[in-house]
């Protein structure tokens, strides 16, 4: 009867509503381990990845865990959670055949950083019957008071990272504040080492940097200085060098996110006088102009605009011709020009601003003052440079004699033969440049007084960067091309050519016996409107 | 450090034509001859290089027609 009885309710529980409790657990369960650190540093300098495995082996031997795998081991830094060690934990876990069911750390904030985050993966992985398991803070996430304490410890890891976070930028900021530099010293600057308060010092990059500067300031293009700086070694990509002449460092002073839009004097030693950082910068504010690819036939490229729809004029080349022309790059607009045509109506134009010798007086005195700021540049420069050349000279020494001793095959020399005679070649080019000193600027002056009396041969002359920057100096809003009439609209002429201009008719116009006030004239001069400008 | 050297706003209303300019034209005016001097200096160095090169080039020929001259 009772045998009956107890049959009875073992069949009768099987109806029964419910999870059941859990039995004690008999077989082995699996598990993985993970550590990290936030940091290199720490995981060269602490031992503190090898403490967290063998606090996590000890607690897993204890509970009699199988071990499955450790992953981690590295520095990763817990305030995200796309962390490459941690996922590939998380991917095995998910993945693996044989079930997991604990992932042992040393604590929680081991495990993740993240708050809300946490607790989303924490609840996702219990989903599949993975604990997160702290060595250090055992907590039974089984039951609801447990799984609301581990919560709360995730939430206060991102808490306890978050305080760290705010101590280190209030830090920085202190620093920053005290005019010392965090971070990467900027191009051209360097720390010193060991020493006992942060000390930064000009380097050589800094001293080519200083010249990149003057020459900015000078109105050398971009292009050219990217150019001048690689003749002396120094390789800096345009962006760079654009960066560079706005960052504020360079005459002493701190610009960084975390002085919240402010600047702070720095410790360290000015590059340059901030009366040129302005220049330069000024310079790029108020002369800056598009400049287009290189190409010596195709200077008013972009320069030159349709004047009726704005659109620039771009150009190409004929090669069965072997004829470049301009043309105005947008459907429905026909304009071609040859460029033989353009720049026979732009030297027309030129014409029409050439300088009366009676009006060169303050070219002549602003001359001197150039002359003797580049000549003065050039002695440093060419200090530079002769140095460039003799380490360049003797690198190449140095390859041929292995290369003659059968210690360097023929391809390697070849290859390198070539790009060091490059090197060479544009060193002592630009060294030849230099070495051209002048004793006085009256040859200077002379040639002056001849070029200015001839406009449209200066601009002849001339590069492709010259040309942009006589071009852009003389008109500094482009010119239009009416298609129509053939003929250059000018919508903004430089105020020194506009006034020559105009005293230089005034001058012929005093000896004709047909003259007005000149000042009055000049100042008529300056806006000519978008109009042709008559001669 | 050295100091950047052009013309002064004063210095340009001493030239004749120049008197009336406003302090705001004058130093757009001292933009642009420094701007001018810069281009005239540059293409001033280039003329000169060449004329040396072409000299140099001109002394080269001489001296190897002379050579050949003598050879003969």
């Amino acid at each position: 009867m009772k045998q009956n009885n107890n049959n009875n309710a073992l069949l009768l529980n099987k109806f029964a509503k419910g999870k059941q409790a859990d039995t004690i657990i008999t077989e082995v369960l699996n598990c993985v381990i993970y550590t990290r650190v936030s940091s290199k540093e720490q995981m060269d300098t602490n031992q503190s990845l090898e403490w967290q495995k063998k606090y996590c082996e000890e607690y897993a031997i204890k509970n009699k865990l199988n071990i499955k795998g450790c992953f981690g081991g590295t520095y990763e830094s817990a305030k995200s959670d796309e962390r490459k060690e941690f996922n590939r934990m998380l991917k095995f876990v998910k993945a693996s055949k044989e079930e997991i069911t604990y992932i042992l750390v040393y604590s929680l904030d081991r495990f993740s950083r993240t708050g809300d985050s946490a607790i989303y993966i924490a609840s996702e992985l219990k989903k599949v019957g993975v604990n997160i398991m702290a060595v250090t803070q055992p907590i039974d996430t089984n039951s609801h008071a447990g799984a609301l304490q581990q919560n709360i410890q995730f939430i206060f890891s991102k808490y306890d990272n978050d305080l760290r976070r705010q101590k280190t930028i209030d830090g920085m900021r202190e620093k920053l504040l005290r005019g010392e530099w965090i971070g990467v010293a900027p191009k051209g600057y360097s720390y010193v080492k060991g020493a006992e308060k942060q000390t930064i010092i000009v380097n050589e990059q800094g001293e080519l940097l200083r010249q990149a500067f003057e020459w900015r300031a000078n109105g050398v293009t971009y292009d050219h200085i990217v150019e001048k700086l690689a003749a002396y070694g120094m390789k800096l990509p345009k962006q760079t060098l654009t960066d560079t002449f706005r960052n504020p460092f360079y005459c002493g002073y701190l610009s960084h996110n975390l002085l919240n839009g402010e600047l702070a004097k720095g410790k360290h030693p000015a590059l340059i006088s901030e009366e040129l950082f302005f220049r330069v910068n000024e310079l790029k504010k108020t002369e800056g102009f598009k400049c287009n690819k290189v190409n010596d036939n195709l200077p008013l490229r972009v320069f030159v605009k349709d004047a009726e729809t704005g659109v620039p004029f771009t150009g190409y080349l004929v090669r069965k011709k072997g004829l470049y022309y301009y043309k105005v790059n947008k459907i429905g607009i026909h304009v071609n020009r040859s460029v033989k045509i353009m720049h026979s109506k732009f030297q027309d134009l030129l014409s029409q601003y050439e300088v009366n010798p009676a009006y060169l007086e303050p070219l002549k005195a602003q001359l001197g003052y150039t002359w003797e700021n580049l000549t003065e540049s050039n002695t440093s420069d060419k200090k530079g440079l002769s140095l460039q050349l003799h380490s360049a000279e003797e690198e190449f020494k140095i390859l041929r004699k292995r290369h003659a001793l059968g210690q360097v095959s023929l391809d390697v020399y070849t290859e390198f033969g070539e790009e060091m005679e490059k090197k060479i070649k544009a060193i002592s080019e630009e060294l030849g440049k230099l070495e051209q000193n002048l004793s006085n600027p009256k040859e200077l002056i002379n040639y002056t007084c001849k070029m200015a009396c001839n406009l449209s041969k200066i601009w002849d002359c001339g590069d492709f960067y010259q040309k942009q920057i006589f071009q852009n100096t003389i008109f500094p809003a482009g010119l239009g091309y009416d298609a129509k009439i053939e003929q250059y609209r000018t919508t903004e002429v430089n105020c020194v050519f506009s006034l020559i201009s105009g005293l230089s008719k005034d001058w012929s116009e005093i000896k004709n016996g047909t003259s007005q006030n000149f000042i009055e004239k000049s100042r008529l001069v300056l806006p000519t409107g978008i109009e042709p400008v008559r001669p | 450090m050295k100091k950047h050297k052009k013309l002064s706003i004063e210095e340009l209303k001493a030239y004749p034509g120049f008197e009336n300019f406003t302090k705001e034209e004058a130093e757009e005016a001292i933009k642009s001859l420094e701007s001018l001097s810069i281009l005239l200096y540059e293409l001033f160095m280039k003329e000169k290089i060449e004329n040396v090169k072409h000299l140099k080039q001109t002394e080269k020929h001489e001296t190897e027609q002379q050579q050949q001259r003598l050879a003969a």
